[in-house]
C-alpha cells in the first residue's frame, strides 16, 4: 500500500462498526524513558525504555439514531468498567501486512451527550487512554 | 435522527426558557483514569475507571430585561439548578436533563458588540446527566388536557425514570401528572407521580423507581383557569 489519503479507515468500538461516523481517528503511543546516564556514558545521555501506553483520539459525527454514534459511545460509557475493545484498520479490506489492524482496549472515560453550536453539526472529540497492550494484527 | 445541523436547540434553565439567547450547549461526562499498571501488565499501562463527573457549559447572548437571560443566569450562578437541553424543539426529540451547581458565569462587555454569557455548571446529584426525550414540548395551554404519549421504555428494578418540569409562566394553577401504560392509547393508564401544583414560574425534578413494565409515558395536566407555558423532559437510567 503506497502513501494514500485516509478515506476508508475502519473503526470498531465495543464490537460496533462506527466507521460511518468517524471524521478523525488517531492513536498516540509513547514509551517511558528513564535516564541511566552515568560516568561511563561518554558525555552523552543514555536512556532505557520503560512502560508503554498511549491514547486514542476520535472525532465523530454525532447521530442520535439507533445503532449510531451516540448510542454506541453511551453504551461503552455505561459498561460496568468502562473498558471496551477498539480496532482501527487503515483500509476497509482484508487484514494484511499492508493493512494491519490495531487491536486494543480503551477506557471510555469521557462521554459527551451534547455539544451543539447553532447551525453546526455536532462533532464531539474524545481522547481515551489505552489500557493494556496494542496488537498489530497482520494475519487475515 | 441522522447527522444534522443543530438549528432549533433548546436550553431550559430552571423556570426560564433561554433558547432564544443560547448559541452553544455542551454537556460532558468524564471519569478519572486510575493507573492499575502492575507486573502482570506485560509492559503496558493499564487503567481502571474512577470517579465520574458532569460538566455542562452554555454560551449565548445577555438580555437584561425582566425574565430574560441575565436574570436567569445570575440567579443560577452559585445555586443548584435543574437544566434541560435538547437538539430540537419537538415532542420526542433527544434531550438531556440534569441537576447542576452553578460554577462559572462570565459576562464580558466589549464596545460595539453584543454582550454575551459563558456559563459553567457541574453535576451535584446522582445520577448526573440523564439522556432522555422531550415529553412535553414547550407550549402554552389555557385548559387541562393530556400530552402526547411517548414510548420511552420500561423501567427495570434497578432503574428510575427522571423528569424535569419547567414552568415558564403560569397565571392559574397547573398540576401535572405522570402516567404510564402498556399501549399508546393509554386505555388503562397508571398514575406514577404528581408534580407540585404550580401557580407561577417554577421548576421541579421528579424520579420514580422501577420495576415498571409499562413502556408508554405521558403527562396529563389540569388547569382550571388562566394559562400556563411549560415543558417536560424525561429519561430512564
Amino acid at each position: 500500500m503506497a502513501v494514500a489519503a485516509a478515506t476508508e479507515v475502519q473503526v470498531f468500538l465495543n464490537s460496533v462498526d462506527i466507521t460511518d461516523w468517524v471524521r478523525e481517528v488517531g492513536q498516540d503511543l509513547e514509551r517511558d524513558t528513564h535516564d541511566k546516564t552515568n560516568m561511563g556514558s561518554g558525555g552523552w545521555r543514555e536512556f532505557c525504555a520503560g512502560l508503554r501506553g498511549g491514547n486514542v483520539t476520535l472525532a465523530l459525527n454525532w447521530d442520535y439514531a439507533s445503532s449510531a454514534s451516540f448510542i454506541t459511545v453511551k453504551t461503552a460509557w455505561l459498561t460496568s468498567t468502562g473498558v471496551v475493545a477498539m480496532t482501527i484498520k487503515p483500509a476497509d479490506t482484508t487484514i494484511a501486512a499492508t493493512n494491519p489492524e490495531l487491536q486494543f482496549n480503551v477506557l471510555v472515560n469521557k462521554y459527551v451527550p451534547v455539544n451543539a453550536k447553532v447551525g453546526d453539526i455536532q462533532v464531539p472529540t474524545f481522547t481515551w487512554p489505552i489500557t493494556g497492550s496494542v496488537v498489530e494484527d497482520t494475519t487475515p | 435522527m441522522a447527522v444534522e445541523a443543530i438549528i432549533d436547540g433548546r436550553l431550559w434553565v430552571n423556570a426560564y426558557d433561554l433558547s432564544g439567547y443560547a448559541n452553544e450547549l455542551s454537556a460532558s461526562c468524564e471519569a478519572d483514569a486510575l493507573d492499575f499498571t502492575n507486573f502482570g501488565s506485560g509492559g503496558w499501562r493499564e487503567y481502571r475507571r474512577g470517579l465520574r463527573k458532569l460538566d455542562a457549559s452554555y454560551k449565548g447572548f445577555l438580555d437584561f430585561a425582566d425574565n430574560a437571560s441575565h436574570e436567569a443566569l445570575s440567579a443560577a450562578f452559585g445555586s443548584s439548578n435543574i437544566i434541560s437541553t435538547a437538539v430540537d424543539d419537538a415532542h420526542g426529540s433527544d434531550a438531556q436533563l440534569c441537576q447542576v451547581q452553578g460554577a462559572k458565569f462570565s459576562r464580558p462587555f466589549k464596545v460595539g458588540e453584543l454582550p454575551t454569557f459563558d456559563v459553567g455548571m457541574v453535576g451535584n446529584v446522582t445520577p448526573g446527566l440523564v439522556d432522555g426525550k422531550i415529553l412535553v414540548a414547550s407550549g402554552t395551554v389555557s385548559s387541562g388536557g393530556s400530552g402526547t404519549g411517548l414510548q420511552l421504555g420500561a423501567v427495570s428494578a434497578t432503574q428510575k425514570i427522571y423528569l424535569a418540569l419547567h414552568v415558564f409562566a403560569c397565571s392559574g394553577t397547573l398540576t401535572c401528572t405522570l402516567v404510564s401504560d402498556d399501549n399508546s392509547g393509554f386505555t388503562s393508564a397508571t398514575t406514577r407521580a404528581t408534580f407540585t401544583a404550580a401557580t407561577g414560574q417554577t421548576v421541579e425534578w421528579k424520579s420514580v423507581a422501577g420495576a415498571i413494565t409499562d413502556d408508554y409515558w405521558r403527562i396529563n395536566y389540569s388547569l382550571p383557569s388562566g394559562s400556563a407555558t411549560f415543558a417536560v423532559t424525561a429519561g430512564i437510567v
